[in-house]
């Protein structure tokens, strides 16, 4: 058992007996030129960072400037193209496009009503201020009522359960297309 | 008077002065690296291959490099993963297993590029059986005499842990020695 506190050396003696042998070998000369090598992989590099080969005649930027200002003309005014034929082709191609469209769009002469609630309300319903009760039903039933003939009992809504005022609405059998609320079809029992 | 590590690193900050700081650090730490890295991989070759990454690395490195830090736990960190990144990398063809490292040692013999008798042979294969961060502190600890402290800076961990793996290798190998004689 390994005893921490007493030397390490003491304990592993065939271990410690070997201390201090190197017995890897090198090539010859390795480590000088592996100096070398190391040396120029890295720094060749950076040798050439900051390094300016090509050369430009003397005084060339000097001269430069005044150079382009006696090419360029102060008085002739800038010629703008307004059309090329880039222009017109795109032109072209947008205007196809939008007149084909139109034509699909407009296919066969149909008229193409977009239907809104509203829209769909007036023209199924009859504005409730110019209904009678015998025209509201004449509007949900086929048949033509003759009120008179009919004896209404009195209804105590109150007392009307719940299952019985489903039946009530299924009897007068309401159209979906007609677009009646039932809070409206309601306000005629009152 | 061999230069500190200090003056190495003024010198390759100061314009101009790369080069040459870098061939003195270069000068001071090539051997230690190339054997700290020879011990794991064995072969010659291989070596040379991750010596000249690990100073890759080094010189893109320096720029960055806090002064407050140990310039050679550094550097000798860096040789350590790409030690282990290139034995990852080639691990089909190395010599990890104890038998492996018998012949691949016996194959160096013959070819002049290991001088050791059968027990050095034995206490590599010993070395071979340990598990990667015991081999490395146990190489670091008993061939290369760093401290706890710098090994630490090295593989990580505290003093007291790589104390006791230190010790838990010894005992290994010298159990390893002893059987196998």
């Amino acid at each position: 058992m390994f005893n921490e506190n007493e030397n390490i050396e003491n304990q592993a003696p065939n271990l410690f007996g070997l201390k201090g042998r190197n017995s890897f070998k090198t090539p010859k000369n390795y480590f000088s030129e592996l100096e070398d090598k190391i040396m120029t992989e890295n720094t060749s590099l950076s040798e050439f960072k900051n390094q300016q080969s090509f050369k430009t005649p003397e005084g060339y930027f000097e001269g430069l400037t005044a150079k382009i200002e006696a090419n360029t003309s102060p008085k002739q005014g800038k010629l703008i193209t307004l059309f090329s034929y880039k222009t017109l082709a795109y032109a072209a191609t947008v205007a196809v496009i939008v007149t084909l469209s139109f034509f699909m769009y407009n296919k066969g002469g149909e008229e193409v009503t977009v239907l809104t609630n509203d829209t769909l309300l007036a023209e199924n319903t009859v504005a409730f201020e110019d209904l009678t009760l015998e025209d509201y039903f004449d509007e949900i039933t086929d048949q033509t009522i003759n009120l008179d003939a009919i004896e209404f009992e009195e209804v105590n809504l109150e007392e009307i359960e719940t299952d019985e005022y489903s039946v009530l609405l299924e009897e007068i059998e309401l159209d979906p297309t007609t677009l009646i609320s039932y809070d409206d079809e309601w306000s005629l029992f009152e | 008077m061999q230069v500190t590590d200090q003056e190495i690193l003024q010198e390759f900050n100061t314009k101009g002065g790369e080069n040459t700081a870098f061939n003195k650090l270069v000068k001071k730490y090539q051997e230690r690296l190339y054997w700290h890295i020879r011990r794991m991989v064995l072969n010659h070759d291989d070596t040379d291959d991750v010596i000249q990454n690990t100073f890759v690395k080094v010189w893109k490195g320096l720029p960055k490099f806090r002064e407050e830090a140990n310039l050679y736990t550094w550097m000798y960190r860096i040789a350590t993963n790409e030690t282990i990144t290139f034995i990852n990398t080639n691990k089909k063809r190395m010599a990890t297993s104890m038998d492996e490292v018998g012949q691949e040692l016996r194959s160096q013999k013959a070819n002049d590029f290991f001088t050791g008798d059968e027990i050095e042979i034995k206490l590599h294969q010993a070395i071979s059986t340990l598990p990667e961060k015991q081999k490395l502190v146990f190489n670091m600890k008993y061939f290369d005499e760093l401290k706890y402290e710098e090994i630490v800076e090295v593989v990580g961990g505290t003093a007291g842990s790589l104390k006791a793996s230190y010790f838990h290798a010894v005992k290994k190998i010298e159990d390893f020695i002893k059987n196998n004689d």
